[in-house]
């Protein structure tokens, strides 16, 4: 993680994302963290900001704010960001107290995959996503955001992140990605199904919901596009509630063509 | 059991969610009404509930308890879920096993 301070309180956080290069082809950052006291220390951090982008020949810099953060939805479009997406945080607090298999069965057994398996899981990431801050970036192919979809499996895996699937007639059908802390907070990361069969979602939603209150999941949280109402409501179904909603600028300074 | 009384029992189950339904997202009452999937007319939550709903249909009109979705069904080359013609066809393959 790299930092730029203006002044004593003011910074902002990122880091390289090498594996954009991988799957897009892009030399570029995400601002982890903003935090600022007054707009004009705000203004001085993005400046520095695109010094830096500058500098280091960055093609692509990227982040989410607080959708009331109006001064820095403000700075960002005025030093160049466009707007790409909105995101809800939602979280489940109460796990334990929830009964998700009573809101729809929970009929599915779940396990960990085989490595043999991760290329199915990888097929599932390429082909289930409409939504996220790549595939509803209009600068990025639709190929290159799943592209990136898949890529991001490989690195899961290589991560060590937990890895849920739910296989049936030999073939994996949905797959969950997920971290947890020793608190009991769950970061689902990923959650899919085979496009064909995204009918199986609530049920597979269900079973693996219900697996992790078994493991004694505490909070359950995550990110979701905001675009994607069918899956809102399902969490929503769940016991979920909307706990920040976040909006997404990139800023491109440099933009091969055929991405 | 004939087909025709499952997918009469199908389209009562649909009539029920049409009730709560603007005209234009009406499903219409055809074996071939596609549910899910390209054109279908439910997203997977209405799917859910509609073959919970036919499953308990199902139980209170023949006595037999099945169930619609599971391992077997995820694991059909054609979902049984795609038409209602297709659910008609499941269901009535699952009461035959049932009966058997």
């Amino acid at each position: 993680m790299n930092r730029i301070s203006v002044g004593t309180n003011d910074y902002l956080d990122f880091r390289a994302t090498p594996w954009d290069m991988r799957s897009l082809g892009l030399n570029a950052i995400e601002v982890m963290n903003l935090r600022y006291h007054d707009v004009s220390g705000l203004d001085s951090l993005l400046d520095e900001l695109l010094h830096y982008c500058s500098l280091n020949t960055i093609d692509l810099a990227y982040l989410r704010v607080d959708s009331a953060d109006f001064p820095a939805k403000a700075a960002l479009q005025d030093a160049g960001f466009k707007f790409i997406e909105t995101s809800l945080k939602v979280a489940n607090p109460k796990v334990q107290k929830f009964d998700f298999g009573k809101i729809i069965p929970s009929r599915f057994c779940l396990r960990s995959p085989l490595e043999s398996e991760f290329p199915q899981i990888r097929q599932i990431a390429h082909d289930a996503f409409d939504f996220s801050r790549f595939h509803e970036d209009y600068n990025i192919s639709k190929e290159a955001a799943r592209r990136r979809y898949a890529d991001w499996i490989d690195d899961m895996f290589a991560q060590g992140k937990n890895f849920l699937v739910y296989e049936a007639g030999g073939a994996i059908k949905s797959f969950l990605v997920y971290d947890c802390t020793a608190e009991g907070t769950y970061n689902l990361l990923l959650a899919g199904s085979e496009r064909s069969q995204g009918y199986l979602s609530p049920f597979f939603w269900s079973s693996f919901l219900t697996q992790l209150k078994a493991e004694n999941a505490k909070r359950i949280e995550t990110v979701v596009s905001a675009a994607n109402i069918p899956v809102i409501n399902l969490y929503a179904q769940f016991g979920f509630c909307v706990e920040q909603s976040l909006f997404g600028f990139h800023k491109y300074f440099h933009k091969p063509s055929d991405i | 059991m004939s087909n025709d009384k499952i997918l009469a029992l199908i389209f009562s189950a649909i009539s029920e969610i049409n009730q709560q339904r603007e005209p234009e997202h009406q499903i219409v009452l055809e074996p071939d009404c596609v549910l899910f999937g390209a054109n279908g007319k439910l997203d997977s939550l209405a799917l859910v509930s509609l073959i919970l709903d036919i499953e308990e249909r199902i139980s209170d009109e023949f006595g037999i308890a099945i169930t619609l979705a599971d391992d077997r069904a995820m694991s059909q080359r054609n979902s049984p879920f795609r038409t209602a013609a297709a659910l008609a066809d499941y269901v009535a393959v699952l009461l035959g096993e049932a009966a058997a």
